[in-house]
């Protein structure tokens, strides 16, 4: 897990999960506050003027945006579809079957906190890198 | 002759409400309700069948044709001996659910009747009565 | 005059792959038809189908052109009665042939909207009176009638379809119980993301009643597919289910509902920026053109 991308529009939560990604192990860390941004970005790593990022880490409600758009995004392109995903964020049954219907693995709740991500984060990020040897 | 007919249908079971549909449909359709009138009436049954099984845990409905001095109806009894009802005037109105329905079963059918009557004690069951006047 | 009777005879050998292929990802059922069988059955119906197409003649099957087809649906229904198939697996084994034809259908009409509509609304018509011939049959062929069958009878189901890039139909027939609604529910979720459709049409012309527990699921539908950026549409609200909704109390202020589900599909193609317009040909007078908005 070397390049994460965070898409996420709370300040705190931005400052939260970065600290725990660079804590894994990140080296670079690229924080977008808005779905438009993420989707340009993902553009752009589809025409290779940009790195492709290990792993999404990304929030779903934003003001006027969907994060199911970043979702959509990514299961319409094979290419994107083989980065990982984790979605971090307030929740309830429905997002997280709708979730799933994506093929999110990860889904992880924001009310249990980061120490939860982190636990989350660490089996998913043995698993990836037992997978990349 | 076919008057002063009268059915009972088991309600056990959710393919038994999907019966008590059918079977009220039939007779509204027997009795040459409009289409309008048929809708109401099923629609109605659906929803008390469905009350006396997921709130009153099962009983039955007895289907009957009736009539007054000038006019036929069909006449709906539900019977369950569930835990009743202890507020009935709360358990009409619109929203009011102690379930995860929209809490419209109840108030929704009495608008689609003519007359409509519930009588309930708690610990002991509840029966609703229902006619639709041609 | 629509072209989709040819269309069928012209194309029956490749709508009939394309239902291979769809029936192989489907439930099957292998416990209880073989590969050899489904094939040599498809292909007797596509050619009966085939044939009583030539006849121009899509609405009516009773007449002698058709023949073929109800005979050949009889005695696969007597052979799936014996096999230990329920009435809308049967039935489904029809139905399944929509999407198939639909794909054909889009085939040949790829700028005609107006034609568009009419092929995928008499072919629906025709398939539903092909499945509906099917399902008698089974019954007819039963001994005993009992009434879980006739329950069964009103549970057929018409899978999710895609009806163009981006617009998803579902065309429910039958009972809902609350089991059947979520199931139905989640397939139309879960194809808006496969898909990626953005507008999804819910066809309930062939419920016979909704009540607050049909309602419900359709409004947290609606609310799902909003949340992921798809759009639904209710079509084929009948007059006398609209004045029952509003009895009920049900709200569906802010619900988009439409008549038919043509009018609906119309709506659709607006909705992801796909217009009909009607612009004047150069020689042949007025044309209907279908193009992306800008
Ligand atoms: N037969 C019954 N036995 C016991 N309680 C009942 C019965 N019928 C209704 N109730 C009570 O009355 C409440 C309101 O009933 P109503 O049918 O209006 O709403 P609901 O069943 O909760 O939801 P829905 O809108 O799906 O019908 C129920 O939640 C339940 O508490
Ligand atoms: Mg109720």
């Amino acid at each position: 897990m070397h390049r994460v991308l965070i898409v996420e529009d709370t300040p705190a939560d931005v400052r939260q999960s970065s600290a725990v990604v660079k804590k894994l192990g990140a080296q670079d860390v690229i924080a977008l506050n808005n779905i438009a941004a993420a989707i340009l970005f993902l553009q752009d790593v589809l025409e290779g003027t940009k790195p492709a990022p290990d792993l999404i880490l990304l929030d779903l409600s934003f003001p006027r945006e969907s994060g199911f758009e970043v979702l959509r995004y990514w299961k319409s392109n094979a290419k994107l579809h083989q980065i990982h995903v984790v979605v971090w964020t307030v929740m309830g049954d429905t997002e997280k079957k709708l979730c799933q219907f994506f093929g999110v693995e990860h889904v992880i709740p924001k009310w249990a906190g980061p120490k939860e991500l982190e636990a989350a984060l660490k089996t998913f990020v043995q698993d990836s890198d037992t997978a990349q040897t | 002759m076919k008057s002063a007919k009268q059915e009972t249908v088991p309600i056990a079971t959710s393919s038994d409400v999907v019966m008590a549909r059918q079977k009220v449909r039939q007779w509204a359709i027997e009795m040459k309700f409009t289409l309008v009138d048929q809708t109401k009436l099923v629609t109605a049954a659906s929803e008390l069948a469905r009350n006396a099984l997921e709130h009153g845990k099962g009983g039955h409905m007895v289907i009957e044709q009736v009539e007054n001095s000038v006019k036929n109806g069909l006449k709906l009894v539900f019977e369950d001996r569930g835990p009743g009802i202890s507020d009935v005037d709360a358990a009409l109105r619109d929203g009011f659910t102690t379930g995860g329905g929209m809490g419209l079963g109840l108030g929704g059918s009495k608008r689609l009747v003519n007359d409509f009557q519930i009588e309930s004690e708690p610990g002991k069951g509840t029966r609703v009565t229902v006619v639709r006047w041609k | 005059m629509s072209k989709l009777p040819e269309m069928i005879n012209k194309h029956h050998e490749e709508i009939r792959a394309d239902w291979l292929k769809q029936m192989s990802t489907a439930v099957r059922r292998a416990d209880l038809i073989s590969n050899e069988e489904l094939e040599s059955q498809s292909r007797e119906l596509m050619d009966a189908i085939a044939s009583g197409a030539r006849s121009g003649e899509l609405t009516n099957l009773d007449g002698p052109a058709w023949g073929q087809a109800r005979d050949t649906l009889g005695a696969i229904s007597t052979s799936r009665a014996k096999q230990g198939f329920s009435t809308s697996e049967t039935a489904t084994f029809v139905l399944s042939l929509k999407q198939p034809i639909f794909n054909a259908v889009r085939r040949e009409n790829p700028s005609d909207p107006a034609a568009l509509f009419d092929d995928i609304w008499k072919s629906t018509q025709l398939i539903d009176k092909l499945a509906l011939i099917t399902a008698d049959a089974f019954q007819a062929s039963r001994e005993k009638f009992i009434a879980r069958q006739q329950e069964e009878l009103m549970e057929l189901s018409t899978p999710v379809v895609k009806l163009w890039d981006g617009i998803l139909a579902l065309p429910i027939i039958g009972t809902l119980d609350s089991a059947r609604t979520q199931v139905v529910m989640e397939s139309l979720l879960q194809a808006v993301v496969q898909t990626n459709s953005r507008v999804a049409i819910i066809d309930i012309t062939g419920v016979p009643t909704v009540d607050t527990l049909v309602a419900q699921h359709l409004l947290k539908t609606i609310t799902a597919a909003r949340l992921m950026g798809a759009d639904c549409i209710i079509s084929g609200v009948r007059p006398q289910i609209a004045q029952t909704i509003v009895h009920l109390g049900i709200d569906l202020a802010g619900v988009i509902t439409k008549a038919k589900l043509s009018d609906a599909f119309a709506l659709a193609l607006q909705r992801t920026g796909q217009v009909v317009t009607k612009v004047n040909g150069d020689n042949a007078g007025k044309r209907t053109l279908l193009r992306r908005e800008e």
